[in-house]
């Protein structure tokens, strides 16, 4: 696969479930058991009224798409800026995309800028951001 | 351990000891007739465990934070480069000497002071009230010691059948980053006291990738505390090394609270 490197080039994106079963594991594998994610009765009392993903979950996927678009760079550095702006309730499959928005040469090292998303099936961005691919960044131990 | 073997095994140790490092991984354990010191597979110092490398043994362990472990027994600790150069000295004293005393007390006063301990673990103690927060708290240090079974939970739960191959066996660094929040999120009770909360934003970049096995601390500051209209906005900074002291990764959370 060619990494998409030219501006407006979309990210090889996909659609992923997120089950309230894959909020639960998140929150074993991350030590976040924050109640609003796994309490009913408690996320009943919240603003959403229910029981909401983990924004890190969202922020994985896009670490996963960036991983899947640049398997030779992302690993060797990368950056994520981004904002959670609606929550992903278990039972919502999102959709996770992206496009490059520029490319930038700073100090001699070139950078791919992309625009990031995971949208929620009534079209709300639940997160939205920017990932940064800085090419030849650093030293990989392999 | 006799004393030409220690003398030997701390010529080795201080060469290690000649990089300041904040966090080394050393091992105190008791065998039949010793107490060492080890980092990796290296013994730093040791002690017989005569009436005077008893002493020693003491003192060793009060300014390492930790009990003598059982015979048999080992435990692991974090310590700076500055408090195993006072593990080392203490080590060394002739305890039969009845001025050796004074200079351990004064050793492991020092030492004590020095104690990279979590201070407000959220693993211990009680979580703090949120009254407490403000700019420039400091948090932690959270030492993250992942294995290959966490990584590799962590990477199944976030739904990536492609991720074996996608991270070769390394550790997600987002796993560092929830690691400790999970952490930030227990200290300041948001469990606990089931506080509603909203991440409202997130930010990482890595500079360094990590394998299972490898141990990363974690310090992170409360960057910008402010009230709005009832709800807290607070902003942690967290740094990531290596305890080579090489960065691993930064990152900045932005954490809505609704008491």
């Amino acid at each position: 696969m060619t990494s998409p490197s030219s501006v407006g080039d979309p990210l090889m994106g996909f659609q992923r479930v997120v089950t309230q079963d894959r909020v639960a594991a998140y929150a074993d594998a991350s030590g976040d058991h924050n109640p609003i994610h796994l309490d009913e009765e408690f996320a009943a009392t919240t603003r959403f009224e229910r029981r909401i993903a983990h924004g890190m979950l969202s922020l994985a996927f896009v670490w996963e798409m960036m991983s899947a678009n640049y398997p030779d760079d992302w690993h060797k550095g990368g950056t994520v800026k981004t904002r959670f702006t609606s929550p992903v309730v278990p039972g919502e499959e999102v959709e996770v995309g992206g496009s490059v928005k520029r490319l930038r040469n700073v100090g001699g090292e070139d950078f791919i800028e992309c625009d990031v998303s995971v949208t929620r099936p009534n079209g709300e961005k639940a997160l939205t951001g920017s990932a940064t691919v800085p090419l030849s960044r650093m030293s990989v131990r392999d | 351990m006799n004393p030409e073997e220690r003398s030997e095994a701390m010529d080795a140790a201080y060469k290690l000891l000649e990089t300041p490092r904040a966090h080394l991984r050393v091992k105190f354990e008791q065998t039949e007739d010793s107490v060492l010191l080890w980092y990796r597979d290296d013994v730093l110092t040791g002690v017989l465990l005569d009436q005077s490398g008893m002493n020693a043994a003491s003192a060793m362990a009060v300014a390492l934070g930790v009990e003598i472990p059982r015979t048999g027994e080992s435990v692991e600790v974090l310590a700076s480069t500055g408090l195993l150069h006072r593990v080392l000295a203490l080590s060394d004293l002739d305890f039969r000497n009845p001025s050796s005393f004074e200079l351990a007390n004064h050793l492991v006063d020092e030492a004590v002071d020095m104690q990279r301990v979590a201070r407000r673990s959220g693993e211990s103690g009680s979580p703090m009230d949120l009254s407490e927060l403000e700019s420039g708290m400091e948090f932690g240090p959270y030492v993250i010691d992942l294995t290959q079974a966490d990584t590799d939970a962590y990477i199944d739960a976030t739904g990536d059948s492609d991720g074996a191959k996608g991270f070769g066996g390394r550790v997600h660094p987002l796993h560092l980053d929830a690691f400790v929040l999970s952490k930030l999120i227990a200290e300041i009770g948001i469990v606990e006291n089931r506080i509603e909360t909203v991440h409202a934003g997130q930010q990482m970049t890595v500079y360094k990738q990590v394998w299972p096995g490898d141990l990363v601390v974690a310090n992170s500051t409360l960057k910008s505390c402010s009230n709005r209209r009832g709800s807290i906005w607070a902003v942690f900074e967290t740094t990531f090394t290596e305890e080579t002291e090489d960065r691993v990764a930064v990152s900045s959370s932005t954490i809505i609270m609704m008491p």
